[in-house]
């Protein structure tokens, strides 16, 4: 009996629709290549080899964004209903040298939002590259685990896992991944996403 | 040949004055185009020197990546003798008293950049009048002073490196509008970049190899060494490749001054022609005495010519000799008003080409000169006056001299298109000016029998002499058109490039404004009274379909760079903005902008504005249907007006703007630029945004709009003196043409002084005949000119409002006084000479 109503847990498991709302930066929209070949759209490809049947997923990459954008625009994606939001922003942040405590602020902001909504959130962490100093590097990469222990979300531990300063898995301005790069990205937010189904 | 010679060589004794006054009229004339070309060649060099400057080098090979030495080894092996020097630069976060903030590092090898370089706050420019960088020094942007609180001399460190502020920089002469920096310079020796100990794996840094050459490479040359980069993501840059837009605006301009060349050339041939042309009845004469003795039709074709050749060349050689002479006294009376940086040189290949073209223009307008002459009749061995009226200029002879003039329009304006319709324009112009002149007489016919006394003589002579009248009306005529057409575009170039208020341009463009913020910077810039010129809203989106065609296409590896390029270009995020107020200085050139708000309710189609090169680029037309993603929602939008942006206005704007009520809910982020500060406020001003909103970023744009307009303005001066240069041309044929035009008067002269006519009288007679012609040239050629400044300014360079200068009447008011005061001058002259008024039989 009890194995029934597992596999019968599981079946519906599968069969739910679920929807994935991905908010970052070119990053997330796959800058420089098609939206499909992007990490939200290599993810849901795993998913459905995975067997899950219906999977939505809203890529709401835009590039050059940062987190001072991220409220309005959780605000644009509410009535989409998402059932998981995974939060990618922060790098263009970094990169421009914002404090972090701005940095940190605009993102609990964000988490806040969508605490009240009711949907899981996944937080990816980002690393700044060595050229932007050790203090900067060590309190931007704090922000990201301090906010997923004080909201209990999920976290990947760091979104460009294996890719960050590998030129094969990179386009040429050694920013941006290209298909194969977005490939081993989608399995890092794959492992963290799926046990949210 | 011998015999030809010879002749020649006797007319120009027999009329040895004449003789004098024509090479004087062509060296005149050509002494413009002299310093004209000139002009034109200083400004080429100052242009390339300015994108040197901005360069640093004749090519740099650069990449954020490993450049791999086979493939730079590839590339130099393709290169003539150079001199190479390597950079480095990343961003970073640098420390300083008031807090952190990110700054770009470039570490640079001791003699780079090869031109150009940095105006130090000291005076100094370094590298090449300063002393070189020692290692634990830095050269710092003058903005990091007052976000940073850093001094000259202080400590401070980046990464594990500490460096001491030597100077900071004034002015970047490698800094372009096109390409600006998020962050603040410094600059330390690439000896001492490893100290920072911030170059690790996974670093973003751009290297580069910068190389110098005695002589920059060809077109082809690059080409070629294009092709030995394999790897992505390397870039080759050179001078020509760099779309600056300093440059582009200066070789705008450099256009110009080659129109305007042109035209001062054109104003030449028109005194020179009448000159040729009222020689043609006395020669009619002599060739038809040449052939009554059986001279051979060649040798008195090659008498005649050498002649022409002996005017032209005299004029030429002493063209040189003036324009030797003068050069040091027009550099220094030139040079104090275009500024310390533009450098008025002597190139050898000006003489060159001014001997091309003198020698040239003179042969191809001796045709239609010497043509009829050669057609000569005995008969006018015995009668001059049946001979001047049967000297007729047949239109086919002017067919090589319109292609030599022709081919001159294209060379000098580097266009075909704006060579062809100079000369269609001339052309118009010549027939319309023809056409009045002969309506005039028609009117002086009917004038003269109801006028009395002078003004009675003097139409008749008018209508009398139709011919003459006729070709110095229109010569002049098309003279005085030339003379407005020029202030008229220079002004059009000032409004196309600057607008009508150079004072009204910004100081900031601030970017990254979020939603909740553009109250609370609107507030703050009222508080400490900054004012904001504009908040424009924009929008992230996609481009799905263009008339229901989708639009995305993904990138295959097998794309060349260039396509590569498009297609990124293609896939590439496009900014929305929103708005019912067409930006201002944009024109629309199809369709009609927004008249009401759209509505989502009931209408499917938004209505949306494109911008004209980029609708041509993505080969969108009036009607056509274009759908969006904004975010993941679709917004549907019909073109329903194509839009000429103004880009040089220094004031942000978009290539796509939608009807109001589209893209309200969307989420956006603000863009917005500052009303122009003094350079306390601009200090004031990024003191207090830096503190209250840390994440807009500013982009101080009046450092690099002063530059741009300075050089505008440098440029304007350069025209306003070429445009006084043109007008003195104009004025000496003006007066050569009065002066031909005493000459042929003076058998009537004599007879009326015969006749008992005082000497008053006779100059009261010829000031009103000049007088009348040149206020009917003025008319006609004014409208004409007006006409012409109309289609070069509006039409060509695409301006909205008509350029309105001073110029317009001031130069009608000088050219009547003028005419009437040259023709006092000649005949007062001429009356002084004894044989004046003997030569009446």
């Amino acid at each position: 009996m009890m194995r029934f109503l597992l596999i019968l847990f599981l079946v519906q498991a599968l069969c739910a629709d679920s929807k994935i709302l991905f908010i970052g930066d070119s990053l997330t929209e796959g800058y420089g290549l098609d939206p499909e070949k992007a990490y939200p759209a290599v993810v849901k490809e795993l998913l459905l080899n995975e067997g899950y049947k219906s999977v939505t997923i809203i890529n709401g990459g835009v590039s050059g964004s940062t987190t001072s954008s991220g409220l309005s625009r959780l605000k644009w994606f509410q009535r989409s209903k998402p059932d998981i939001v995974v939060i990618a922003l922060g790098a263009n942040d970094g990169l421009r040298g914002i404090p972090v405590q701005k940095t940190e602020a605009n993102l609990k902001k964000m988490i806040q939002e969508l605490v009240s909504w009711d949907t899981k959130v996944v937080l990816c962490g980002m690393k700044m590259p060595p050229n932007y100093g050790m203090e900067y590097r060590n309190q931007f990469a704090e922000i990201f685990p301090t906010l997923a222990t004080e909201f209990e979300i999920d976290l990947v531990p760091f979104l460009l896992k294996g890719v960050g300063g590998v030129p094969d898995l990179n386009l040429s301005d050694g920013i941006h991944p290209n298909e194969k790069g977005y490939r081993v990205i989608a399995k890092t937010v794959y492992s963290v996403i799926y046990k949210l189904l | 040949m011998r015999l030809s010679f010879l002749y020649a060589c006797r007319l120009i004794k027999q009329s040895r004055k004449l003789y004098f006054i024509a090479i004087l009229n062509i060296a005149l004339g050509l002494l413009g185009l002299f310093v004209l070309q000139n002009f034109k060649f200083s400004i080429q060099d100052s242009v390339q020197s300015r994108v040197l400057s901005l360069m640093g080098s004749h090519l740099s090979v650069s990449s954020r990546s490993i450049i791999p030495e086979d493939e730079l080894s590839a590339v130099e092996a393709l290169l003539p003798e150079f001199d190479k020097r390597f950079s480095q630069s990343f961003y970073t976060m640098m420390q300083g008293p008031k807090g952190l903030r990110l700054v770009q590092v470039i570490a640079q090898e001791e003699g780079y950049p090869f031109f150009g370089g940095l105006e130090l706050r000291s005076g100094v420019l370094y590298p090449s009048n300063a002393r070189l960088l020692k290692q634990e020094e830095a050269l710092l942007s003058p903005e990091l002073q007052i976000q940073l609180g850093v001094q000259v001399g202080d400590e401070f460190e980046i990464g594990e490196g500490v460096y001491k502020v030597r100077d900071f920089i004034e002015k970047d002469l490698g800094q372009s509008f096109s390409a600006f920096s998020l962050a603040p310079k410094v600059y330390i020796t690439v000896q001492n970049i490893e100290a920072t100990e911030l170059i690790q794996t996974g670093s973003i840094v751009s290297k580069s190899y910068h190389y110098k050459f005695s002589q920059e490479l060809s077109t082809s040359k690059i080409k070629q060494l294009q092709k030995k980069i394999l790897s992505p993501g390397i870039r080759l840059s050179t001078p020509d490749r760099n779309g600056d837009q300093i440059s582009r605006l200066l070789n705008y301009l450099n256009d110009f001054l080659g129109l305007s060349s042109l035209m001062a050339f054109t104003l030449v041939c028109i005194g020179l022609h009448y000159y040729y042309k009222s020689q043609a009845d006395r020669w009619y004469s002599e060739a038809a005495l040449l052939k009554y003795l059986g001279i051979k039709k060649s040798q008195i074709f090659f008498a005649f010519f050498f002649f022409m050749a002996l005017v032209g060349g005299g004029g030429t050689l002493l063209t040189m000799l003036l324009g030797m002479l003068l050069s040091p006294f027009i550099q220094i009376l030139i040079v104090p008003y275009l500024g310390a940086d533009f450098q008025l040189n002597f190139y050898w290949k000006t003489p060159l080409i001014v001997v091309f073209i003198a020698v040239i223009g003179n042969v191809s307008l001796s045709i239609p000169v010497i043509y009829p002459i050669l057609k000569s009749r005995t008969a006018a061995v015995f009668n001059a006056k049946i001979a001047s009226s049967r000297v007729k200029m047949l239109s086919f002879c002017y067919i090589p001299f319109t292609a030599f003039m022709f081919a001159m329009a294209v060379g000098l304006s580097n266009s075909f298109l704006l060579g062809a319709l100079f000369i269609g324009l001339v052309i118009g112009v010549l027939i319309i000016t023809t056409l009045s002149a002969i309506l005039f007489l028609y009117l002086g016919a009917f004038i003269s029998n109801r006028a009395g006394g002078s003004a009675k003589l003097s139409m008749r002579y008018l209508t009398h002499y139709k011919a003459s009248t006729i070709t110095m009306v229109s010569s002049l005529a098309l003279s005085v058109g030339l003379m407005i057409l020029i202030p008229g575009i220079q002004k059009s170039i000032e409004l196309e490039i600057m607008g009508e208020d150079v004072s009204n341009r910004s100081s900031f463009f601030l970017f990254d404004i979020q939603e909740e913020e553009v109250q609370a910077l609107e507030d703050f810039c009222e508080l400490h009274s900054f004012g904001l010129a504009t908040v424009l809203p924009m929008v992230r989106s996609r481009i799905l379909k263009i008339n229901s065609n989708d639009f995305n296409r993904s990138i295959n590896s097998g794309f060349t760079r260039e396509e590569e390029f498009r297609q990124r270009f293609r896939n590439r995020v496009v900014n929305l903005s929103y708005g019912s107020q067409i930006p201002e200085g944009d024109k629309v050139t199809e369709g009609k902008w927004f008249e009401d708000r759209y509505n989502w309710e009931t209408e499917e189609w938004a209505e949306i504005s494109i911008e004209t090169r980029y609708a041509k680029r993505l080969g969108i037309e009036l009607g056509d249907r274009v759908e969006f993603e904004v975010l993941g929602m679709p917004v549907k939008a019909e073109v329903t007006s194509i839009r000429q942006v103004n880009w040089t206005r220094f004031n942000p704007n978009f290539f796509l703007i939608l009807q109001p009520g589209t893209l309200e809910m969307a989420p956006k982020t603000w863009l917005a630029s500052s009303s122009h500060f003094s350079e306390k406020e601009q200090i004031r001003f990024q003191e207090l945004l830096f503190e209250r909103f840390p994440t807009i970023s500013v982009v101080n744009v009046d450092q690099i709009a002063e530059r741009v307009f300075g050089i505008i303005q440098q440029m304007s001066s350069a025209l306003i003196g070429m445009s006084v240069m043109s007008l003195l041309v104009a004025f000496i044929v003006l007066g050569t043409l009065i002066y031909q035009k005493v000459l042929m008067r003076r058998n009537d002269l004599g007879l009326l002084k015969i006749l008992g006519m005082t000497e008053k009288r006779v100059t009261l007679l010829i000031v009103m005949e000049c007088i009348a012609i040149a206020f009917l040239s003025c008319i006609v050629g004014g409208i004409s000119g007006l006409g012409l400044v109309s289609i070069f300014s509006i039409q060509l360079l695409s301006n909205s409002i008509f350029p309105i200068t001073s110029a317009y009447w001031i130069i009608p008011s000088i050219v009547v006084p003028f005419s009437g005061w040259i023709a006092y001058f000649v005949i007062k002259k001429l009356q002084h000479h004894k044989d004046f008024y003997r030569q009446v039989f």
